[in-house]
């Protein structure tokens, strides 16, 4: 008798094939994007400092823009590497005749020394010796100047900004809003600086 | 002569590979609809200045610390009103600390508490894009602004953006010392409200 | 053999992933159709110009706004139990010429009470009975109190039905801010309005 012997040639398993090609594709696909978008950041922040501003999570936000439009007060830590170190304020006015970033007017704001730093007792003050202290004078000063110079009459354009580090207390900043309101429907409102970003819920809203 | 039988090979269904492919489409899908954050970017926020004028608003919320506030809304109307009701006939000064102290009572919530009853306030918001609301939160000197920005980050996330706000500088001790916390009726937009009103 | 199952395994997963994206792809727009109309709009470069000045603080006072006072209004209570109505057809047919006077007290319950002397139906009794049956039964908002008066003058050509609502005054304990309105308060089926007159 004779027996035939079929071996069966084992090939290549080309489903399990093609699974592990579609889970190297998804697993590089969620990464690159991942990694893209982190790398955006450092190339586009152009942002030496890292600045702690306070975070504003909503659905519906406005980008910053980091060419400077209007007067603005950057309050950052005199050392930042110590939380609980002093508040300096700089003033960034724009240019009239070229456009100027943050980070270039502050680099002019240095150089034209238009900055002062808060003392360390300036929440005992009274409100009188708080406007008193050279930062608030300063800031008096600004936006007066500013005013008169750019603001002319009642206008939601008019604005002042305000780009602050996170741990800036309320005073500073309400002392800036009362300077603005002062001048009545001329400066209706402020822009105050955050972070941000676009919060995608579940795909479907 | 002789006949091998012929085998016909069934196809069979590749049931594992189908299995597989399902879960790579699932994971697929999950992965991609899943909540994405985004890298945080740096972004604006508009922040009305105040006037010298009487102040109006469904909700006040008063910063205490970085860990209480003070609510204030229409619910507070009735606590007044019985106040005044049940001790009409104490001095100005003794019925506001009356009034005073049972707002205290009713009204001090912690941070996430606070937090829960924007949540509602936006989902009130949501579900009527006529309505309108103003929150006036009063900060005090020497709490972190950021914790402004949360409060209004909150209440500006809302589908109609019908929720407005507004802050000034303000401690709960200026309300305690104020002339005057009472009801007053009042006609306002064609509605009749009993409504709280702060004289300082 | 095994060419023709690879090709059809092939298009088997083309077919499923095509299905797929077009399932994704429908889900996607049906979920952009449900947005609301702002968050379909693309910003513009202007959009900073664009937006308004919103509401600002005000620093001279707070005036938190309080519930609303909705209006009262002074009407039979038809939610309470028991409340019957006249049936005017059928008092009609009992007694056309039924010249009936009531005179009753509105409670703090909100009912209506009357003695025997307050009741003028010499002859009517019937007709008196009826009314007198249906008038127990209604209950009024606790709006107002005093005397109400009802002349049933059925043999009249212009007003058969005269309620005389000038001895009602507001209860005391209706806050004076909060605005009251007469409703309905009469509860007489088969009436028209030319038949009736309220001063």
């Amino acid at each position: 008798m004779a027996f035939k012997r079929t071996d069966e040639k084992k090939g290549l398993s080309l489903p399990g094939l093609i699974d592990i090609i579609f889970l190297l594709l998804i697993f590089s696909l969620v990464t690159l994007s991942i990694s893209q978008a982190r790398i955006e950041k450092n190339v586009a922040g152009n942002k030496e400092i890292e600045f702690d501003l306070p975070e504003m999570r909503s659905s519906d936000v406005v980008e910053a823009d980091n060419l400077l439009k209007t007067l603005m007060f950057q309050i950052e830590l005199v050392d930042n590497s110590d939380e609980k170190s002093g508040k300096v304020v700089y003033v960034l006015r724009p240019l009239e005749d070229r456009p100027i970033s943050i980070r270039g007017a502050r680099q002019r704001a240095l150089q034209d020394s238009l900055f002062a730093v808060f003392p360390e007792n300036f929440l005992e003050l009274n409100d009188k010796d708080f406007s008193d202290t050279p930062p608030c004078k300063l800031i008096e000063r600004s936006i007066r100047e500013y005013k008169e110079n750019h603001f002319f009459n009642p206008s939601p354009a008019n604005r002042i900004e305000i780009r602050a580090v996170k741990s800036t207390e309320f005073r500073i900043f309400n002392y800036i809003l009362n300077l603005c309101s002062s001048y009545g429907d001329t400066i209706p409102q402020v822009i105050i600086h955050t972070l941000g970003g676009r919060e995608v819920r579940d795909g479907i809203q | 002569m002789a006949f091998s039988k012929v085998k016909i090979k069934k196809d069979r269904l590749e049931l594992v590979s189908l299995i597989d492919m399902i879960f790579i489409l699932l994971v697929f899908f999950l992965v991609t609809s899943f909540v994405m954050r985004t890298p945080l970017q740096e972004t604006i926020l508009y922040i009305p200045t105040p006037e010298n004028v009487l102040g109006r608003a469904q909700i006040v919320i008063q910063i205490i610390d970085k860990n209480r506030v003070l609510w204030l809304d229409d619910s507070a109307s009735s606590i007044v009103e019985q106040i005044e009701r049940n001790y009409g006939y104490l001095s100005e000064t003794r019925l506001r600390n009356r009034i005073f102290s049972a707002l205290i009572n009713e009204n001090i919530l912690s941070f996430s508490q606070m937090q829960e009853r924007l949540t509602l306030l936006c989902n009130r918001a949501d579900e009527n894009s006529f309505s309108d609301y103003f929150v006036l939160i009063r900060c005090p000197n020497e709490v972190p602004f950021s914790m402004v920005i949360s409060i209004i980050s909150k209440i500006n996330d809302t589908r109609y953006r019908n929720i407005r706000y507004g802050c000034v500088g303000g401690t709960l001790d200026e309300i305690k010392n104020s002339r005057a916390i009472r009801t007053a009726v009042e006609r306002y937009r064609g509605k009749i409200r009993k409504n709280i009103i702060i004289d300082f | 053999m095994r060419g023709d199952l690879y090709t059809r395994y092939i298009v088997g997963v083309i077919g499923a992933l095509f299905f797929s994206v077009i399932t994704f792809i429908i889900i996607k727009q049906i979920a952009f159709w449900r947005l609301p109309f702002d968050r379909v709009q693309i910003p513009s470069l202007l959009y900073h110009e664009k937006i308004e000045i919103p509401p600002r603080p005000g620093i001279k006072g707070i005036v938190i706004s309080g519930p609303e006072i909705k209006p009262a209004v002074f009407e039979i209570d038809l939610s309470q139990a028991g409340v019957i109505p006249l049936d005017w057809n059928r008092l009609n047919s009992v007694d056309p010429h039924a010249d009936i006077k009531v005179k009753c007290t509105l409670n703090k319950q909100g009912r209506l009470t009357f003695s025997r002397n307050d009741i003028l139906m010499e002859g009517h009794t019937e007709a008196g009975v009826m009314i007198q049956n249906a008038l127990r039964t209604w209950i009024y908002k606790p709006y107002k109190m005093g005397i109400i008066k009802f002349w049933f003058n059925l043999p009249s050509k212009g007003k058969k039905l005269i309620i005389d609502t000038g001895g009602l005054y507001r209860r005391g304990e209706l806050p004076q801010y909060v605005p009251l309105y007469d409703g309905l308060i009469y509860y007489i089926e088969g009436i028209t309005i030319d038949e009736l007159q309220i001063k």
